[in-house]
């Protein structure tokens, strides 16, 4: 596979008042050309934080970053300021959960679209055009009245549409979406994870999905890393993780979603809560929850399992 | 009790205010004790003195020790400025609660009246007051609390329009719990943060304005060691005794600039902390 | 058997000034004639999408928002046109639990105090609120050391359990939970859900669900009502309303949602055509009219009646009555 980001035994701990908190532990994956990677995991699990440190958006004092970011043969994390401002937008692209907060509301939806566009040297006309074009790829109706329309005249799926023309329309090999339709109803969901997957077809666009929603990810992602109190745990293709998920808290997660009537059997669910890792404990960060922790779950974090080319776990075998 | 110091010892801005807002406390409180000299114990002998170790800040035009008024005079500030804020606060809050939780023509009326009276320049309107109400201090901390209740009206309407929808209000209404039992247990609590905040920047300007207007003859009355009286009857000799003037002055500074770093320290204190929440 | 709530053509106008200046109204019907019978020992699963009005349904269920039309029948009370007094005896009936753990609680309150505040109010002396708190607490599986707590103490999951600890402690009739676990993780939802279920069966509750997750509604409802635009569309036993969908607007609901199998991705899937938001023009056409794909000319210009798809199972649809 033609790795287009692999994040190299990445790490993020902040500086809190009780100690160091680890929130994401030595995680390495690649993502590679035209694929959706699903990252998935409750809340805690460090994977808006992977999602923010590879963009750098905002510099936190706290924050101790380790290990590498690669992209275009470059570590991100060595980069400048200004050299991570040319990536980013251009190259690697991202959008939130929340739409509106991420357009500016006094300013009209197409200018804010064209602003991405004139970094790249458009003149207003040619800018223009490419925004209506961009508008109808993404299915807004009606697009050469939209362009002049106001975020507030917008509904909440038209906004993320015209988020997802924004990031497109620099054409970046990387979009990282973060939870993109946790706040819109089902039909606009549906609608939305159609236009995404039509645009990794039509501009073979690279996907990082952040979210907790396993429906989205069947839906749409070719592969799936699960992460777990900061720690990637499990990965594989859509297929494997779903009919043969290996790690205990994958099993456990997918067991506690609802999928038929109680009539047909109570969904499992986890006791405890997801632990706040100080100081890098030096053990399996789900043991106290594990169903199936053993002593050997103790003596240092385990290390990854092959169970196909594609299909690893971080467990040992008797947990499998 | 440690998790009450160590705050307290990180933040600068109200440890120091702290501190000096409790020296004028303690001076106030034991002034009696403190000072060598009764503030109204005229001796004609001394008169316009400069300072010395008999009179630590010298006499005035009367032979009165300067320390002792001076010492005198913060009984004066801070009783004007925490019955003002009393009476300040109780009006705010309750008209403010009123306003925001009912809406409505209570709410255009408190609204029309907060409007009015926060436009108008303090001391013009204190100045009003007192011409229909009379000279004297008295006077001038009703004068101060009409023009100054407006503002903890407006905050505490705003968060009582925010906090009535929230669940746990709405919870409260479906389980038949009474309108005045909501704003006092579900809203006001809630608030008392901004309010707190709030008082504490609002006593400095108090203390500024009441200074003010004993300074123009409106407030204190002879033989009053207030501070404001005592710079205004220090200006005539301003050029032979001028410790008439800078002590008070000085005295007047302290206490302000305690309350303000006082107020900066609370508001820091306490706004992260319910960003926390 | 008799339903415990009656609710009858009930109606819920609001006004919206169109612009900044303007003076002209603009009336939403955030609720139409939406008519509901619930039965005691039952689960009732509402869902629907944003402005479908479920959330001023549940408000006008506990009178915090008064209705423009129709009736609530509880007992012998009808709470649209009741007095004040009549409907504080009504609401002891009624316990909710809205969707936000985070400001379902009084933040100044203790565990103990929000749980023990509805009893009080009612009248129970302090030390027997205090020992129901404790039981309710027990219930929700949560250890007597959080009496003490503060709400920000507490993370979502126990917070929400906190919520419906003080909503049982109340004793109710019919217990409305509004998104009761959107905004927990899976995990903690799955906790969540098995312990409405439990106490539903243990104390023979009712329950009135409303959410927008059709898979939580598949899982714990006995019947499910679909809510669009203010009107209830279609109602039935759960199995009977998945299986077959009667309504367009449920069909293509159901088929929106995202399978939990990826096999099955490929799957037909039904676009919902259209814009959120759109109405048609005339007021009297059925509300789907413009963004249906089974749109015929009679649904332009009349609302379609309750038909019958089998006993139990209705829907609002000129559809079904060629099949008739």
């Amino acid at each position: 596979m033609d790795a287009l980001l692999t994040l190299d035994r990445l790490s993020v701990d902040y500086e809190v008042s009780d100690g160091l908190l680890s929130a994401v532990h030595d995680v390495s994956l690649s993502i590679g050309k035209g694929e959706i990677y699903a990252l998935v995991g409750e809340s805690g699990c460090g994977k808006s934080t992977i999602a923010h440190t590879i963009m750098r958006l905002s510099i936190d004092h706290n924050e101790k970053v380790g290990g590498q970011i690669c992209f275009g043969g470059k570590n991100l994390l060595d980069l400048s300021d200004s050299e991570m401002e040319k990536i980013r937008g251009k190259h690697i692209g991202m959008i939130f959960q929340n739409p509106l907060d991420s357009l500016n509301p006094v300013y009209r939806s197409g200018t804010q679209v064209a602003e991405a566009l004139a970094l790249d040297g458009l003149s207003k006309k040619e800018s223009r055009e490419r925004v209506i074009e961009l508008y109808r790829d993404v299915q807004i109706p009606d697009p050469e009245e939209r362009v002049g329309s106001f975020p507030h005249e917008l509904s909440g799926g038209m906004r993320q549409r015209v988020m997802i023309a924004m990031m497109l329309a620099r054409n970046p090999e990387l979009l990282i979406a973060d939870e993109p339709t946790t706040a819109l109803d089902v039909t606009v969901e549906a609608q939305i994870l159609h236009i995404l997957k039509e645009m990794r077809d039509l501009y073979h666009s690279s996907v990082l999905l952040i979210t907790h929603n396993f429906g989205v990810v069947a839906e749409i992602a070719d592969r799936i890393g699960i992460m777990y109190a900061g720690e990637l745990v499990e990965e594989g293709t859509v297929f494997e993780i779903f009919e043969n998920p290996a790690h205990p808290y994958s099993k456990a997660l997918l067991s506690a979603l609802p999928r038929g009537h109680k009539s047909e059997g109570r969904i499992a669910a986890i006791s405890g809560t997801v632990p706040r890792i100080m100081d890098k404990a030096n053990q399996c960060r789900f043991y106290n929850r594990c169903p199936r922790a053993g002593e050997s779950c103790r003596e240092g974090s385990p290390t990854f399992l092959s169970l196909s080319e594609t299909h690893r776990v971080r467990c040992h075998p008797e947990g499998i | 009790m440690k998790r009450f110091l160590r705050p307290l010892l990180k933040n600068r801005n109200l440890l120091m205010g702290t501190v000096m807002v409790l020296i004028v406390i303690l001076i106030a409180l034991f002034a009696d004790v403190i000072a060598p000299y009764k503030f109204d114990d005229a001796n004609l002998n001394n008169q316009l003195e400069a300072p010395s170790s008999n009179f630590l800040f010298g006499t005035d035009e009367f032979g009165r020790d300067l320390f002792s008024r001076v010492l005198f005079g913060s009984r004066i500030s801070l009783r004007v400025a925490v019955l003002a804020a009393l009476i300040e606060i109780t009006i705010g809050v309750t008209l403010g609660l009123l306003s925001g939780y009912y809406g409505g023509t209570t709410d255009r009326i408190t609204s029309f009246f907060a409007d009015l009276t926060w436009s108008m320049p303090p001391i013009i309107m204190s100045m009003a007051v007192i011409t229909v109400l009379g000279k004297g201090l008295d006077n001038v901390i009703i004068a101060i609390a009409i023009v100054s209740w407006a503002q903890y009206a407006r905050i505490v309407r705003a968060k009582t329009q925010s906090l009535k929808n929230m669940a746990f209000v709405e919870t409260a209404v479906a389980f038949n719990e009474r309108d005045l039992s909501i704003m006092i247990r579900y809203i006001l609590p809630n608030i008392l943060p901004s309010i707190i905040v709030l008082a504490s920047l609002s006593i400095p300007a108090t203390i500024m304005s009441t200074t003010a207007l004993s300074f123009l003859g409106l407030g204190a009355q002879h033989p009053s060691p207030d501070w404001g009286l005592a710079l205004s009857s220090s200006m005539k000799n301003i050029s032979n005794a001028p410790w008439l003037a800078i002590y008070p002055g000085l005295a007047l500074v302290f206490t302000v600039f305690g309350f303000n770093l006082l107020g900066e320290g609370v508001r820091d204190l306490l706004d992260p902390r319910l960003k926390a929440r | 058997m008799e339903p415990i709530i009656r609710i009858q053509n009930l109606d819920k106008r609001f006004l919206i000034s169109r612009r900044l200046f303007s003076r002209k109204r603009k009336v939403v019907d955030a609720v139409k004639d939406f008519s509901l019978d619930i039965y005691p020992g039952e689960i009732v699963g509402l869902i629907g999408e944003s402005g479908s009005g479920k959330t001023t349904l549940s408000r006008l269920l506990l009178s915090l928002t008064p209705a423009s039309g129709g009736s609530v029948t509880i007992g012998s009370t009808n709470l649209v046109t009741a007095k004040r007094r009549e409907i504080r005896a009504v609401r002891s009936r009624f316990a909710v639990v809205f969707q936000d753990p985070a400001s379902n609680l009084n933040p100044r309150q203790t565990v103990e105090h929000s749980i023990m505040r509805p009893l009080l109010i009612r009248g129970m002396d302090k030390k027997e609120a205090r020992q129901r708190a404790r039981e309710a607490l027990d219930k929700v599986q949560m250890a007597e050391t959080y009496l003490a707590a503060y709400p920000h103490q507490l993370s979502g999951g126990q917070q929400q359990r906190i919520a419906i600890a003080r909503a049982l402690v109340m004793e109710p009739d019919v217990m409305i939970l509004d998104e009761p676990t959107s905004a927990l993780d899976i995990s903690v939802q799955a906790q969540v859900l098995n312990l409405l279920l439990d106490l539903q069966a243990e104390l023979k509750l009712t329950y009135l669900i409303i959410t927008h997750d059709l898979n939580v509604i598949r899982y714990v409802s006995d019947r499910i009502a679909v809510m669009y635009m203010g009107r209830l569309v279609e109602i039935g036993k759960t199995q009977e309303v998945l299986e077959n969908p009667s309504h367009p607007y449920t069909d293509i609901l159901i088929h929106s949602v995202p399978i939990l199998d990826p096999l099955h991705r490929d799957d037909e899937k039904r676009l919902f055509p259209g814009e959120p938001g759109e109405v048609p023009d005339c007021p009297a056409a059925c509300r789907l009219a413009p963004r249906c794909p089974h749109v015929m000319e009679k649904c332009l210009t009349s609302q379609p009646p309750m038909l019958e798809v089998s006993p139990g199972h209705l829907a609002e649809c000129f559809l079904l009555e060629q099949t008739v």
